[in-house]
């Protein structure tokens, strides 16, 4: 499986640019930032689902900052490759 | 070992020559411009200092290196030694040689004792290190920290922390461990390191996460599942969106309307 959508910060913003593009042109209207909204929420879900099982109740504001890390958002992706390719 | 004795007996052979003459043929090497000549001064100086050579190498004796080596790698500094003596000075030449043959020497012990070699600035910087560490411990039960090493080496603290990592020593990872009190089964220092192949445990852990992972993608919505694939580059061809492989949950409409379908 070829990766085109990387999540360094360098082409960050690219990233979501693009996505954002592919998303419009499938007929859900959206910008770059909307995108990465889009990104950063389902992150956040990712974190409160792991802080529930360990028996971890998270702040907002601390979900967010485990959401835009950019370690964790990887670790995320590797294992959402992983899950979503049995499919 | 009997080509060591025929060599002690070789070099026996040859008298130390008295300082007056060993100053004269000095004067005569330095001053012949003649490579031949300089070449048999040289030899002749040389033939008459093997045994400091072999009296030194007594001394650098050591598990991993032989007798024989050490004495060449002292003659070769030897040479050197002969090669810069300043006989004008007025010092003994055996003063000035030791030096080099001992430097010759362990250079070549330092650089032989390591699997990994080490350049001679850091083997000299462990040295000190030691002799600090060692200082300081007499002193107090602390040793000194890598800031205050760093500061008495006159290296940065990087250097110095790598150089006080350098001075732990390697072992075989297929060496033996003792085991006096399990038996007689042969254990080696491999199986005591962490495996890369994960324990029961880590599985069960494993696969709790990718339960947590599969239940919040159920949960996603077909717009941020298609998202997360485009973020996370699962695609063949990002250019051609349409070939995206189906979502989660376009799979399980899927496989409801298989069922009804069924019925």
């Amino acid at each position: 499986m070829r990766k085109y959508v990387t999540i360094s910060d360098d082409d960050e913003a690219e990233g979501y640019r693009s996505i954002s593009t592919i998303m419009t042109a499938e007929g859900h209207k959206m910008n770059h930032s909307s995108a990465r909204n889009y990104v950063l929420r389902a992150m956040k879900k990712f974190a409160y689902a792991i802080a529930k099982k360990e028996g971890v109740r998270l702040s907002d504001e601390r979900a967010w900052e485990i959401a835009k890390n950019p370690m964790f958002q990887k670790t995320i992706g590797e294992l959402f490759e992983q899950e979503v390719l049995k499919y | 070992m009997n080509e060591l004795k025929t060599y002690f007996k070789d070099v026996g052979r040859h008298p130390v020559l008295k300082r007056p003459v060993l100053m004269e043929l000095f004067k005569e090497f330095t001053e012949a411009e003649n490579s031949a000549l300089r070449q048999k001064l040289k030899q002749k100086i040389m033939l008459a200092n093997l045994r400091l050579v072999v009296a030194e190498a007594k001394k650098w004796r050591r598990p991993h290196v032989t007798l024989d080596d050490i004495i060449q790698e002292g003659n070769i500094g030897l040479m050197r030694a002969i090669e810069k003596f300043d006989y004008t000075r007025g010092f003994a030449f055996s003063t000035y040689a030791r030096w080099w043959i001992q430097q010759a020497m362990r250079r070549y012990v330092s650089s032989t004792t390591r699997v990994v070699r080490l350049p001679a600035h850091i083997l000299a910087a462990m040295s000190k290190a030691h002799t600090i560490c060692n200082n300081v411990s007499s002193m107090s039960q602390a040793g000194p920290s890598i800031e205050e090493l760093g500061e008495k080496l006159g290296m940065s603290h990087n250097l110095a922390r790598a150089t006080m990592a350098a001075t732990k020593g390697t072992v075989s990872l297929n060496g033996d461990i003792d085991y006096r009190s399990e038996g007689n089964a042969r254990e080696v220092l491999q199986d005591r390191l962490p495996s890369t192949v994960p324990t029961p445990v880590e599985h069960i852990l494993d696969g709790e996460m990718r339960d947590i992972i599969r239940g919040v993608i159920s949960k996603l919505s077909s717009k941020e599942e298609k998202i997360l694939r485009l973020r996370f580059g699962i695609t063949d061809d990002p250019g051609d969106h349409t070939k995206h492989p189906i979502t989660y949950g376009e799979l399980e409409a899927l496989k409801k309307r298989a069922k009804q379908e069924n019925k």
